[in-house]
């Protein structure tokens, strides 16, 4: 052992060097290739305590309008810090330390989406309860029903809920709830797989790989991550995209072909070449594969485009545009590809989701070729919203513009730096198309940059990146850690800012389930908006009544006389019974949000209380349920 | 270095064993839910991604995530739709695929191998 040799000849005591007085023998030099080595692993560990001592500290009572921001203690804070510091110094270096670097990134996934799912005491996200009681549908009936009155979408495009339910009766759960929480992370670790697929196929700079995955998640506050059928498919799209880009892209000019004809032509040939090459890439040739196995991979690109036609509405289009684009372009060779997602889309929607499309027709034909418009549906009326809203939506905005003017930025210097990134502008480009055909219910340019980020984030990496020669000094790293930490920034505002309305107490929790379980079949159920834990069991078997949603007119006479105008709806002899139900989550959307005047719930619930008419039949400090005296009451 | 290509097979097997006993038997319910969320999420794609020769761990975990996760999707959607919902009977469908890769898997074992793996990385 030549270690323990050295020491030997060594003094144990040696009083020029303190640091060896103790027991162990203390050599500098082996320190510093110690500390050099396990530098990223020291930092990481610090971080998750931090993290972990931070999350105790979080008080859910004091969110104000800035949502779970506001809350966040100052280690939370430094923790995400000094995983920027560490990162942004781990990635700079080279040959790059992939695994430590992945750690990294897992780490922050794991901080961002896993503090909700650790501090919550239930399921975050009104939407994502309503998704449970579709698996909870799944489960009782072993069917869906695609004619059903309040989800007729999920009905049509039941992959994800059914393979929902096969999870959870498989792992013995009751319902979805018991695991849906903790849907963000697993997705966003899913992503981080497939994007680096797609980030390989993009450049062999494992710089730039990383730092362009590293901003995806600094830059992915839309939130289509919680327990949805979009994050399913969004991840099987990326992975679809991932294994086209790395094994069947053409990798030569696109005028290399188109212009082959012209070979024998010794003036046109060179001419026409320069000019077509111009966008060609690139610097990473194809995976090698055997023949068998591209057949493999090939079809599991078809399988996975097939659960992507009866997973989602959305992710299809998105699916054939972007292959479309590829292949107009030549740049992916199985050309049959955006062909093949086409019939199964147009099949599907023909077929099996038939009863949804005949009652959406009029609604898809009026949004229809409205491209802007259906842009601005996207965006809420800050004038409408709390100040502390209208700072989350300006931070959102703020945050798309920031990762599209790096990205452009980058762009250009990519291109000065004589890379050809067809591929990828394609990819950034070809999802505004479906803008112009729906505005998706005011979420279309929400989902524009989702299906964009990848390659934004891309080419917003590539300004630091933009060579294999550029980017080695320190100033890198620098530059790293201030547009990481300003893209952080936003992102806890943009993806944090809702949390007051999206978070859900055990009271609230309690009172759902207490109006699901009891309410007889045939019941109304009127709620102030739909935002609590709605939904989520026996959710066909109750009629819906939102106050939020009523039109303006019947909302200020509910408001300007709530007991007379509830008594009368709630006397209604077309159901069982009826019951109101007011949470503390409705009372904080109606706040923040402006859809009713701010503490309008409130006066309602006080004035029901008052009233002799009505009955208080369950109540805690997050919630109330009425229902008329007239009612036999539960 | 080079992974023994018996490991997955292994792998498949006990897991088909062990999601056998778990959910067939309906007891034990922590480590029911952690070898069912295994089984469902890697097997049936691990039982034949192996087969790509993928060189690149990560890529490899995604693939055969992704390709479980389609499978288990399109026999949900199938029992769903033929009004046939027997979660034993789509985990046996399942255990089938699985079994069917493990099997190719085997089969394949000792023929020559190309290769999946980037080439090395240069300079441009």
């Amino acid at each position: 052992m030549s270690w323990n040799l050295r020491h030997i000849d060594r003094p144990v005591l040696d009083w020029s060097r303190p640091w060896s007085w103790g027991v162990i023998p203390f050599d500098l030099d082996e320190a510093k290739k110690w500390f050099q080595k396990c530098w990223p692993l020291l930092t990481i560990t610090c971080v998750l305590l931090l993290w972990l001592t931070s999350l105790p500290n979080i008080d859910l009572r004091q969110m104000n309008d800035l949502g779970l921001v506001s809350v966040l203690p100052p280690q939370f804070f430094a923790a995400f810090f000094l995983l920027i510091l560490s990162f942004s110094f781990l990635v700079n270096q080279q040959p790059a330390r992939s695994w430590l670097v992945m750690l990294h990134i897992i780490v922050l996934v794991l901080m961002v989406h896993g503090t909700p799912a650790a501090v919550y005491e239930t399921l975050r996200y009104s939407w994502a309860w309503k998704h449970v009681g579709i698996v909870d549908y799944i489960q009782r009936y072993g069917a869906v029903n695609p004619t059903d009155t309040y989800f007729d979408a999920y009905h049509n495009w039941p992959g994800f809920f059914a393979l929902s339910a096969l999870i959870t009766e498989t792992a013995g759960f009751k319902s979805a709830v018991s695991f849906a929480n903790w849907a963000p992370v697993f997705f966003n670790l899913l992503s981080l797989g497939a994007l680096l697929l797609i980030m390989k196929s993009l450049t062999r700079d494992q710089r730039l790989v990383w730092l362009s995955v590293w901003f995806f998640f600094l830059a992915n506050w839309v939130g289509q991550d919680y327990f949805s059928p979009q994050a399913l498919s969004y991840f099987l799209y990326l992975v679809t995209l991932g294994v086209c880009l790395g094994w069947f892209r053409i990798t030569t000019s696109p005028a290399n072909q188109g212009t082959a004809f012209l070979t024998r032509s010794k003036r046109a040939a060179p001419l026409l070449g320069k000019y077509f090459s111009f966008p060609a890439s690139s610097d990473v040739a194809n995976r090698q594969s055997q023949p068998l196995e591209r057949v493999g991979l090939l079809l599991i690109v078809m399988l996975l485009m097939g659960v992507i036609t009866f997973t989602h509405q959305l992710t299809p289009l998105m699916t054939i545009v972007s292959l479309t684009a590829l292949v107009v372009f030549r740049r992916l060779t199985p050309r049959g590809l955006p062909l093949l997602m086409t019939i199964l889309t147009i099949t599907w929607l023909s077929y099996m989701a038939s009863p949804f499309l005949s009652s959406s027709v009029e609604t898809v034909s009026e949004t229809t070729a409205q491209l802007f418009s259906n842009a601005d549906a996207t965006l809420i009326d800050i004038s409408l919203v709390s100040p502390g809203q209208a700072l989350v939506a300006m931070m959102g905005r703020g945050l798309t513009a920031f990762i599209g003017g790096l990205a452009i930025l980058g762009g250009i210097r990519r291109l000065f730096c004589g890379s050809r990134d067809l591929t990828a502008v394609l990819l950034v480009i070809s999802p505004i198309a479906p803008l112009a055909i729906s505005s998706y219910e005011g979420e279309m340019a929400f989902r524009v940059y989702l299906f964009s980020l990848p390659f934004l984030a891309f080419f917003a990496a590539a300004l630091l990146y933009p060579r294999w020669t550029s980017g080695v000094s320190a100033k890198t790293a620098l530059i790293s850690i201030i547009l990481s930490s300003i893209m952080l920034g936003g992102y806890f505002f943009a993806y944090y800012g809702k949390e007051r309305q999206y978070h859900f107490t055990q009271g609230e929790f309690a009172a759902a389930q207490f109006l699901y379980n009891t309410a007889p079949r045939g019941s109304l159920l009127i709620e102030g908006t739909p935002n609590y834990p709605s939904r989520f069991k026996n959710y066909e078997i109750f009629s819906y009544v939102t106050i939020s949603r009523e039109p303006a007119a019947g909302r200020i006479h509910l408001i300007g006389s709530p007991v007379e105008t509830l008594s009368r709806w709630m006397s209604n002899d077309a159901y069982s019974r009826t019951y109101l139900i007011i949470t503390r989550s409705q009372k904080a959307e109606v706040d923040a949000l402006g859809v009713m005047p701010p503490g309008s719930l409130d006066e309602v619930e006080q004035a029901l209380k008052q009233s002799p008419e009505f009955k208080v039949i369950f109540s805690n400090k997050d919630a109330s349920i009425l229902s008329n005296q007239q009612g036999e009451g539960l | 270095m080079n992974r023994s290509p018996w490991i997955w097979p292994v792998i498949i097997f006990i897991s088909n064993v062990s999601i056998v006993i778990l959910a067939f038997g309906e007891f034990l319910p922590p480590v029911r839910h952690l070898i069912s969320f295994w089984f469902l999420l890697v097997c049936p794609g691990m039982a034949y991604v192996p087969l790509l020769h993928i060189r690149d761990g990560p890529v490899e975990w995604t693939l055969a995530v992704a390709l479980s996760l389609a499978l288990d999707a399109i026999v949900a959607t199938l029992m769903v739709y033929t009004g046939n919902w027997w979660t034993h009977g789509g985990l046996i469908v399942l255990m089938a695929i699985s079994i069917g890769g493990v099997a190719l898997q085997i089969i394949t074992i000792g023929s020559p191998r190309g290769t999946t793996s980037m080439p090395p990385v240069e300079d441009s």
